[in-house]
């Protein structure tokens, strides 16, 4: 099973698909293009696993164990 | 030493409203004696004030009992809910920024609230917001930086340290593109 977390004002929203669950994947992929249009930045990662090991997706990768989305950055 | 001199008979004596004694004596002076009182006494032909209704008695409020139900403010009902929700979220986002350090960082952000990240242009701590503290690689110099991710006011603290972390692993260059620093003067505050 698959893991979609978005940070947002709630600490992150998790959405989560089946691989083998065709309904489950195919909306796990509308949510992440609907982000990508947010211009939000997607990382995947063995689930768990530190920053070094996450790596910057662009298209949904339904045999990912994990899918962190943040925002993009700005100077304050 | 006081010497009294005994009073002159009086020719006449008036009873006055307060309970005192007007008395006319044989020279012609008046003398009041006695104690006036507080409510004098009813006299013929004289109207006194009174109050015809009692006037009402302050009762003390009855004591509550052991199950008395308090009335609840409802917007300090409100207040608690947010509280909480933040309180959740924080502890949401802190799992995730955890899950997100290797085990020094963890043990770091733990024990001082902030955490350093190696950059091919030098490190970075992170945990104070608006002043990321940059140490450039080769240098003895210190800047301090502000990047935060779009929208960050609404964010928990420590979503901001994972976006702001991943960001930095994926693209430090587009990190300090943005960063603007604030130890410089106004003129010059981005890096690279």
């Amino acid at each position: 099973m698959g893991l979609m977390r978005i940070i947002d004002e709630t600490g992150d929203t998790v959405v989560t698909w089946a691989a083998d669950d065709p309904a489950t994947t195919a909306e796990a992929e509308r949510i992440f293009r609907s982000l990508e249009l947010e211009r939000r930045m997607a990382f995947a990662r063995p689930e768990g696993a530190p920053a070094s090991e996450a790596e910057r997706i662009h298209a949904f990768d339904p045999t990912a164990e994990e899918i962190i989305w943040v925002r993009p950055i700005q100077g304050g | 030493m006081t010497t009294a001199t005994a009073p002159a008979t009086a020719v006449e004596t008036e009873i006055l409203p307060d309970g005192r004694e007007l008395r006319i004596l044989a020279d012609g002076s008046l003398v009041v004696v006695g104690t006036a009182q507080a409510r004098p006494h009813p006299v013929p032909g004289v109207d006194w004030i009174r109050r015809d209704r009692p006037r009402p008695r302050a009762r003390r409020a009855p004591r509550p009992g052991p199950f008395h139900v308090r009335a609840v403010d409802p917007t300090h009902l409100a207040r608690q809910a947010s509280s909480y929700r933040r309180r959740l979220a924080h502890d949401r986002a802190k799992a995730l920024l955890l899950s997100l350090l290797d085990p020094d960082q963890r043990a770091e952000y733990q024990r001082t609230g902030h955490f350093w990240v190696e950059v091919p242009q030098g490190r970075l701590r992170f945990g104070r917001l608006y002043s990321i503290r940059f140490e450039p690689r080769g240098t003895n110099a210190v800047h301090l930086l502000c990047v935060v991710p779009n929208g960050y006011e609404t964010l928990p603290i420590p979503d901001i340290w994972a976006n702001l972390l991943l960001a930095v692993r994926d693209d430090p260059a587009r990190f300090f593109a943005v960063a603007i620093d604030r130890t410089a003067p106004p003129a010059r505050r981005t890096l690279f």
